[in-house]
């Protein structure tokens, strides 16, 4: 705040004051009064008017940096209402009643959207949990009956099933994982035993090597991401050359582990490789079937929150490579303690 | 044979998973009237659990609970849910694994066996298929006193076809096992794996040794 735009406001009554003090000093010039006194009279009044418009702004300027430092400092704007003092200017008040009003409103809205959004996801997570059920009765039948192509819808099912779960989950505030020291070979193992039918079926040569690390993180999210990567890689393909490979290793250096998932298959134009993580963007080459968009997203969405660094490079016709950053060291430690 | 209690109130599934582990070579019983799961539990000799969590009346983590604290039964959990907490609460409650649906067959098999193993200690050192010993300590394969080496990959594919020896094996079946052991092959690369193998055989005189039977797999 400004003392120019202070004064501004108090323009009224400068003015008011000084076309007093004028015009009394005009007064008692004709009345005679000698020259000195009227002099040291208009210094006197001209100091205290301005002393007290000086401490006035004062006044005013703490105030009104209170204020903004408090809104500043909040992390929920909207809660302003319930840290801020009443104000005893009747002007202010009707400020003061028409935020607390508004406040108030917004407030009650927020809650209400945010009821909706928890029932909303309740509902999601509970669907979720009860279509398992009959899916994993299909994937047992299928199975039994050595049904393959059975067996393969049912694992787009569900993968389009968790996808719904996890867009719900990383949706919200919420922690909800739980980061533990996993060993990472262990969980590609798990994942490709999971793909093992499709990668077989579309002949893909798996070269995974070096991946013998202890990393932090939690175990499902991992999961879902590394899935929606190979999914990609094994959907992206390259058609017209053989044999297709999917490669999977680690870096390590002194402070994070990088794991790489690199295929030859049809690639990412260079017009697209900035979208591809973007919500819905499905590509302006790619085949368009079975593809939601979603994947990529949710993966470098979830990367966010479990503070992992997704990347890809690409060129187009020749390779794609994802690489997930998993920082080493202190701090994830210090995180799997403290969770 | 090991004895797979199996304690899960949808029927379909509760079927489907019987059929599958008796494919498998295992014993199933279950139970239909979830009233006093405990007691039937108490009544067979049952070598494993596969528990749901949410049944009828109770929940798999108290049943859980009880039963480990009057038999030593390996229990696997299997759920729908994939929360942290509910594993988390399996771990506590006893659990000895964790699986959820949909079920990843292959995943499922491996932890029955893993889960089942720690009883059972029958691993030798040393097999023999006729005059053909497997020494697995040294990696070597000898026949009339000349041995070979094997390689790592040739070694589980030695294992495998010694441990189901004259019966024959599908190369799915073949790749699932290999696959199971973390080495991620296709069918090509098993069919230049097996040549290789067989030219090894070749000189310590073992010639026909492993049988190809076209379009199905091998047999020793």
């Amino acid at each position: 705040m400004k003392f120019s735009y202070f004064l501004e406001e108090k323009i009224v009554y400068l003015l008011a004051n000084i076309s007093l003090l004028f015009f009394l000093s005009i007064y008692l010039f004709f009345l005679e009064i000698p020259l000195l006194f009227l002099i040291v009279l208009i210094i006197l009044y001209l100091g205290i008017m301005f002393s007290y418009l000086i401490v006035e702004f004062q006044i005013t300027k703490k105030k009104y940096n209170e204020i903004v430092h408090l809104v500043d400092s909040l992390e929920e704007k909207y809660l302003i209402t319930d840290v801020i003092t009443k104000p005893n200017k009747i002007s202010d008040r009707a400020y003061y009643y028409a935020l607390k009003k508004a406040c108030k409103e917004m407030n009650d809205k927020i809650s209400n959207i945010e009821e909706k959004s928890r029932e909303y996801q309740e509902y999601i997570e509970s669907f979720a949990h009860e279509i398992k059920t009959p899916i994993a009765s299909l994937a047992l039948y299928s199975e039994n009956k050595h049904d393959k192509q059975i067996k393969r819808e049912i694992k787009r099912i569900d993968n389009l099933v968790e996808q719904v779960l996890y867009y719900a989950r990383s949706e919200t505030v919420e922690k909800d994982y739980f980061i533990k020291k996993l060993d990472l070979e262990e969980l590609i193992h798990h994942l490709l035993m999971e793909y093992r039918q499709v990668l077989l079926e579309n002949k893909i040569q798996l070269h995974v090597h070096d991946i013998k690390r202890s990393i932090y993180c939690d175990w499902k999210w991992l999961d879902f991401i590394i899935g929606q990567i190979l999914q990609n890689s094994i959907k992206y393909r390259n058609t017209k050359i053989s044999p297709n490979i999917i490669e999977i290793f680690t870096k390590e250096n002194k402070y994070q582990v990088e794991l790489i998932i690199w295929d030859n298959g049809i690639g990412i134009s260079p017009s697209d490789l900035p979208r591809v993580l973007e919500k819905g963007f499905t590509g302006s080459n790619r085949k368009k079937e079975y593809a939601t968009g979603m994947g990529l997203y949710l993966g470098k969405k979830l990367c966010d929150k479990l503070n992992l660094q997704l990347t890809i490079t690409s060129e187009f016709r020749q390779y794609t490579e994802v690489k997930i950053i998993f920082p080493k060291g202190d701090l994830a430690k210090f995180k799997a303690n403290r969770s | 044979m090991i004895n797979i209690l199996i304690i899960e109130d949808d029927e379909t599934i509760r079927e489907e998973l019987t059929t599958l582990l008796r494919n498998n070579n295992y014993q199933v019983s279950c139970i239909t009237d979830f009233s006093h799961p405990l007691e039937n539990i108490r009544q067979g000799d049952y070598q494993l659990l596969l528990l749901d969590i949410a049944l009828p009346n109770q929940n798999g983590f108290e049943i859980c609970q009880k039963i480990k604290k009057e038999l030593d039964i390996p229990i696997i959990f299997v759920t729908s849910s994939n929360r942290p907490e509910d594993e988390l609460k399996s771990i506590l409650s006893g659990g000895d694994d964790f699986i959820t649906k949909p079920y990843h067959v292959s995943l499922l098999l491996e932890k029955i066996k893993r889960a089942t193993k720690k009883n059972d200690q029958s691993n030798s050192q040393i097999l023999k298929v006729g005059e053909v010993i497997y020494d697995m300590s040294t990696s070597l394969l000898s026949y009339q006193n000349k041995n070979v080496e094997l390689t790592r990959n040739e070694r589980k594919i030695i294992y495998y076809l010694f441990q189901n020896a004259f019966r024959l094996v599908t190369k799915d079946e073949l790749i699932e096992y290999l696959w199971n052991d973390k080495y991620y092959l296709d069918e090509n690369i098993l069919i230049v794996t097996m040549n290789r193998l067989r030219k090894k055989l070749k000189e310590i005189g073992l010639e026909d040794f492993i049988q190809t039977i076209r379009g199905k797999g091998y047999q020793i």
